[in-house]
This record gives C-alpha cells, structure tokens and sequence, in this order.
C-alpha cells in the first residue's frame, strides 16, 4: 500500500488535497501565495464531484480539461487496496496513465482519496464582458476567435442560454491594460452595436438533465433547440461545444435526447442525462472484466 | 550495447509462407527481410539497444495494418510498430525479433476544419509537416519534440510527447480528442472522435492508449485539437553565474501571467560546447543559460516580454537579450534543440535521461548529477524543459569500454533514484520502453506495478505487441518456443 502525503508547495505551484475540499477551500489556501486552481467551477463543490458529474471535460477555455489540472490520485480500489497513480509533476509518461484512467471513467472502479493539483499564478479577480446577441452572431464570434491569439488570452468563453436571449460572455483576468486591449479587440471583433457590460457569473452549475459534448460549431444551435422546445436554460463552453442543460419539462425530452445523443456519439462525442440509461459495450465488458480480474489479484 | 532481457533469447523465427503473405498484402517492395534492409530498424534514436528484426512490413492503408495485425497473431509473431524510429527509450526494437510493422505510408493529412479546430490525420504523417499545413490556415499542434522534422504522429502519441512549448501549451495527451487504432486481436476500435467526448464509452479508454508506447495496438489515425497560432512572440535569453541562479529565476519565471510558452535551460557546459561549435549564437560561455519564449497579441506581447526582463534583472541576470526578430529566435532554437546532435559529434556514444522533478528540486537533483558523474570521470551535461522541471543529463560515453558502460548505467540508475526520491519520475516525454523498465520498481508499489499490468492483461495478454518493454517480464512466450503464454 502506498499514498501521497498531504504536501503544499507553493513555489512548485503544485498542492495535494483531500479528494472531498471544495474550490473554494483549495482557493481559501492557497491565495496568500497568489495562487489559484485556475478552473472555473461551481465553488462550492470538489474538482471531484465535477469530475463525477461529468464536468471535466472543458472546464476553462485556458486552462483545459479539469483532469488535466490534477496530476495525481490517492486511489482505493474496490478491494480496499490504497495506491498513487500519476504524480505531483506537470509532465509524466512513466507507464500507463491509470490517474485519468480512473478519473474519467464514469464505471466505478474504485475511490479516489486526494488529488495533486496543478496551481497557477492569480494575475486578478476574473472580470466579464456580456452581451445579448443571436445564435448566428454567436457563432461567428466563435469562428473570429478562432483565428486570433486572443484565444489564448481569455480563460473563459461561456454562452447562456434562455428562451428569450442568448448571452456570450468573456471572461478575463489581468491588468487594466490588458482589460483595456481585450475590450477594443472584442468592440471590433462582435460585428454589433450591442453594449458590451461588465458583470459576474458564477460557475456552471453541476445538478442539470443532460451534459452535451458536440462540435464547437454545433453546441449553440443545439443547446438553442433544447431550450426553445423543452424550456429550462444551458450553460454553454462556446469554443468547445460543451453544455449543461436544465428545464423541468426535461422528461418529456427523452426522444429529443436519445436523438442528440446519437449525433453526440456520431462525432466522437456524448451526452449524459439521468433520464437516458448508458450501458457498457461488450468489448468495455471484456477489458474490464480483464482489468478487474489483474486488480483483484493485488488482494489475494 | 548487449542485451541484458531474457526476452532476446526468446526470438521466434519466421514460419514458412508468412512472409509470402505479407508480401501479396502490401506488395513486395514493402516487405523488407534482407539484413542490410533490416539494419535501419535494429534501434532507435538512442542507439543503445540493438536487434534485428525478422521482417520489416510497411502497410499503406488501416486496412492492411488490420490484415497484418491479423496475420501476425494467427503466426504467434511478436510486433513491434515503429513510426519515425526517433524515440529515445529503446521502444521500437525488435528485442524478440518477429516483424516490425512501419506505420510511414499512412501519412495523409485527411481533414483540416478550422471551423471546429481539428485535424483528422493518419498516424504515419510527420509532425512538422502537419504544422505546415496548419499555418495555412494559421493555426497550429503545440507539441514540439525536438525530433519534429522526422517524427510521426504516430510515435508522438504512442509516447506521449511533449517538447519546449508545453508548459503553456500542455503535452500530447491534451490534444488527442480521437483515436483509431487495430488492437491485439486484429479488431479495429475508435475512441472518441473530433466532438473529444466519450462516444458512448464508459471509461476513458483512451487515457490508456495515448503513452502506450506500441503495447496496445497499432494507432491507425487521429483527431487532434488545433489552436490560433498566438500571435506575436518575444524571445528571451540570458546568462546567470550559478545553476542555482538561474533556476530560482525560472520559479519566478513561470508565475507570470502571460504563461511563458517556453522556459529552456542550458547548463555551463552545454553552453561551451554550443559556442566551440559551428552553431556557436553568441552565449555566454561558462555560465547558464536560460530562453524564455513569450508569446501573446501583438498589442500585449512586448509589455509582457519587458515584464520578464524584469523579473531576470531582478535574480541577477547577465548578458540579457529580449528579441522579436525571427532570425534570432531561429538562431537559438537551432543551438538549443541541435545540442543533442552536437553531442553525438564529440562523443561515441550517448546516454539521455528524461526525468521530470518539481522545480524546486532541480537544482538539489543538478549538483548530485554532476558530482556523481565527476566522481567517475564520466563527461554529463544538461540543457532541459526548465518549466515543466523535465531535466535530460546526457552522458558521454563509449560503449566498446566496458568499464564506462558499467559506470553510465550506474549513473543513471542512481539519477532516477534520486529523481524519485525527491518525487519525480522516471520520464516526462521519452518513455520508459527497454531503457527505463529497470527502473520501474524505484517508482511504483508492488500493488501500483500490478495495476500497470492489468492493462496488458486486458488489451495484449500474450504479450506478441512490443514484447520487452515498458513492465518487466513482459516476455511473448509463441507456440514455436514450446509454450504460449
């Protein structure tokens, strides 16, 4: 048996923490160090229980996947085994990569204890720019960004959707002059004489009925779809096609669904929802049962 | 160098009528079984490890990769996939002979969408030809091995690659939002696709297979994510007295919030060589040197590369040049990334390691390198990924004196110990492959080793698919030698 001891590093910008602390503790922590886990996430919760909620996936337009930023587990397996998988460095091909493995799989294959997080340095409060626009104008922003660096500049780029407006709004940090850049570029960038605001936004919620993950140019239009017919709102990664939907009419929807997902999977993509069972291929079945069967010889 | 593996004395000759096969599969002049054919596939960019294989097949469609891969088993033929033969970890050697499948004629560019950022790409394409294309349409795939020119995608994604740029830009992994790949069995599998989701998949197969390292199938085609190429870029370079210097300075480096693209260090001794050479830029000899590469929109860029001078004034920097002038940029990635080829001309042989440390361990994990290679008069230098704390030594040896080979293995057995006790690992973006599985144990558990085989349990129980590497013991034990595993 063997585990990660609890260590924060500071100058490392790397931390390990029980897999149960919310965001806003890791951030509580570590800020007298101007530092921060970058990822923009509903505070309140774990970076686990988004994982287990199947919000990893993008969750800043900057920073990347959210399992991207953990770099290593304490992991129990089913037998009650306590191992490390990954490490605390931001660079690892020592073996296979069991830490994402086991991070991203939805089957549970065991329980994770504490996780080593990638830190960065907190250059300010995230500020935002909004403003109301239609699909089509949302959609070609999304394209202009994609052939400008200052894609690498914003750490989030999030879409709200309602039945009575969509919302595009950028999220920024820095200093003022990098404040005062980024907004010139966005006047000239939104081809609309729309206001462009300065307002707050909190992090997407995890509790919704589906998590779609499409094409970038399609997550607008289909996340406009579901609202427009089922009502409720979705939140929106606009460079990455990923969104949460919610709406209390979302039972009704399950056709809906089960059509959207069938598009999702066509891509290389997905959509969870609790109201649409998933079930495990036979081949997943085959290499699992293999894996499990290596696993639970560390027992005996 | 010998082979110490038992694996080597396991070989399984050709059976009869198997190389007639391959041949009516992918035409005779892509089945290579002459042994001077067979010479340029008996090791890889380290050249420490020699084996010639049986066969070299090269297939030139997914198709005929599954035709081989089915044909193979049914011979019980061990199988080595080999894309640019650049690694340096002694992954695409024949160590139990069987047949080499070179993956070098899938090299179509399939689908560039700069709408939804993506590239479909077959898995023989070169790394910098893609980034060619992709400057077309201004964009382009961070990861940035030294070996760019001539390694293929292939092989980066099968080692996990990394490079100078992804302490900002990420490694391999974060970029593979699919994958094709012809398993064990011969049966052909996509995990996720360009959405970069889970295509109906419950675990995240393909965490496994990026850095698999050819042990679970032969990668056949990629989606990969693109990014707009960053704008303007202001390079760095400067000299400080001391290791100690210039890595505290790369800590301070490293948290501003531009995200520096790349933070390189070259130790004294590098730097000397470089600047003895044909390739000498202008560095200061007998100091370290570290680049620092920043990148950003043209109206930021400059404000932040002044922000670094800044921070290296402070640590007590010398000789300090801040340039935007591509053909100076060039000039130093040119000395940089050549200095491994500069060491393959002053020394017979080589031997790199690629550990990866917290940064605040370096300089700690530094001083014990040189003294214990000082100690045995064993000539080491290093010039690394200062960002991501990935830190090559390179030692300069000859292997025909048995005595200095018995010395560099003991050195670098003793670098990755204490790699790992200041908790590191043992690679960051070479791969483990023959040259690091001894090394292994220092790292993993008993229980973390057994879970490590699990996944050749479940994907290449038999061990036929690059038998030898990554997890000892991984011996392909075929019908021809009396018994199948």
């Amino acid at each position: 048996m063997s585990r990660f001891a609890p260590f924060y590093d500071p100058a490392d910008m790397t931390a390990c923490f029980p897999a149960e602390a919310s965001v806003a503790d890791i951030n509580a922590r570590v800020v007298e160090h101007g530092l921060f886990f970058p990822l923009w996430l509903e505070e309140s919760k774990s970076p686990l229980a988004h994982i287990r909620a199947g919000s990893h996936l993008p969750a800043s337009h900057r920073f990347g996947a959210l399992a991207d930023n953990i770099l290593g587990l304490n992991f129990r397996t089913a037998r009650g085994i306590s191992v490390r998988l990954g490490n605390r460095t931001i660079k690892n091909c020592t073996g296979f990569d069991l830490a994402h493995f086991v991070l991203n799989s939805r089957h549970p294959l065991g329980e994770v204890t504490d996780v080593i997080l990638r830190l960065r340095a907190l250059p300010g409060p995230l500020r935002w720019f909004g403003c109301q626009l239609s699909p089509d104008r949302i959609e070609q922003f999304r394209r202009e960004l994609g052939r400008s660096p200052w894609w690498h500049i914003f750490e989030a780029v999030e879409v709200t959707v309602r039945k009575e407006s969509l919302t595009l709004w950028i999220g920024l940090r820095g200093k003022e002059e990098i404040q005062i850049a980024a907004r010139e570029w966005l006047n000239s960038a939104i081809p609309s004489s729309l206001p462009i605001e300065e307002t707050e936004l909190n992090g997407m919620a995890l509790d919704c009925d589906a998590t779609v993950k499409l094409l970038p140019s399609e997550g607008v239009e289909q996340a406009w779809r579901l609202v427009e017919s089922f009502g409720g709102h979705a939140r929106l990664h606009l460079t990455n096609g990923f969104f949460r939907w919610s709406s209390p009419n979302a039972a009704q929807a399950t056709g809906e669904l089960a059509a959207l997902r069938n598009r999702c999977i066509e891509n290389g993509g997905h959509l969870l929802s609790p109201h649409l069972p998933e079930k495990l291929a036979a081949d997943e079945a085959q290499w699992l049962d293999r894996l499990e069967q290596a696993w639970e010889t560390i027992a005996s | 160098m010998a082979s110490l593996l038992t694996p080597s004395a396991v070989r399984s000759p050709l059976e009869t009528g198997l190389v007639g096969r391959l041949r009516s599969l992918c035409g005779p002049r892509h089945v290579l079984t002459e042994p001077e054919e067979l010479l340029a596939y008996d090791s890889d960019g380290l050249t420490l490890y020699h084996h010639l294989p049986d066969a070299v097949v090269i297939p030139g469609s997914a198709e005929e990769v599954r035709q081989v891969l089915e044909l193979l088993r049914v011979h019980h033929m061990p199988c080595v996939l080999r894309g640019g033969g650049t690694s340096l970890s002694g992954g695409p050697v024949a160590v139990q002979g069987g047949v080499v499948v070179h993956l070098s004629r899938l090299r179509k560019i399939v689908r560039i969408d700069p709408m939804d950022l993506y590239c479909e790409v077959e898995a023989g394409v070169i790394l910098a030809d893609l980034n060619r294309e992709l400057a077309r349409h201004g964009l382009m795939y961070p990861p940035d091995p030294s070996s760019a020119p001539s390694c293929t995608l292939g092989g980066t994604v099968a080692e996990n690659a990394g490079g100078a740029h992804c302490f900002k830009y990420g490694v391999t992994s974060h970029y593979v939002l699919g994958l094709e790949v012809i398993l064990a069995d011969g049966t052909p599998r996509r995990f996720g696709g360009p959405a970069g989701g889970w295509r109906g998949d419950l675990c995240d197969w393909r965490a496994l297979m990026v850095g698999s390292e050819g042990l679970l199938g032969a990668f056949t085609k990629f989606w990969l994510r693109l990014v707009p190429q960053p704008g303007k870029v202001w390079t760095l370079r400067c000299a400080f007295p001391s290791i100690k210097a210039a890595l505290e300075c790369v800590l301070d480096v490293v948290r501003h919030p531009s995200i520096p693209a790349a933070v390189e260090f070259m130790d004294s001794r590098s730097v000397n060589m470089i600047e003895e050479s044909p390739a000498r830029v202008g560095l200061r000899r007998d100091a370290c040197v570290i680049i620092v590469e920043v990148d950003a929109p043209e109206v930021l860029a400059e404000g932040f590369a002044r922000e670094m001078e800044t921070i290296m004034q402070r640590h007590g920097a010398l000789d300090l040049l801040t340039t935007d002038a591509p053909e100076d940029r060039a000039r130093l990635w040119k000395a940089r990334k050549g200095a491994g080829g500069l060491l393959g001309q002053i020394s017979p042989d080589l031997m790199v390691q690629d550990a990866v440390l917290p940064r605040t361990r370096l300089v700690e994990f530094l001083e014990a390198v040189y003294r214990d290679a000082d100690a045995v008069q064993i000539p080491v230098v290093c010039f690394f990924h200062a960002g991501d704390g990935n830190v090559h030594p390179n030692y300069l040896f000859d292997s025909r004196n048995a005595a200095e080979l018995e010395k560099v293995e003991s050195l670098g057995a003793r670098a990755m110990q204490r790699a790992v006790d200041l908790g590191g690992v043992l690679s960051g973006e070479h791969g483990i492959g023959m040259d690091k599985m001894k090394y292994m144990k220092m790292l993993f558990s008993p229980e973390e080793m057994a879970m490590q085989r699990g996944v050749t349990a479940a994907f290449n129980a038999d061990h036929r698919l690059n038998p030898g590497k990554v997890l000892e013991g991984r011996t392909f034990l075929s019908r021809t030698n009396g018994v199948h595993a």
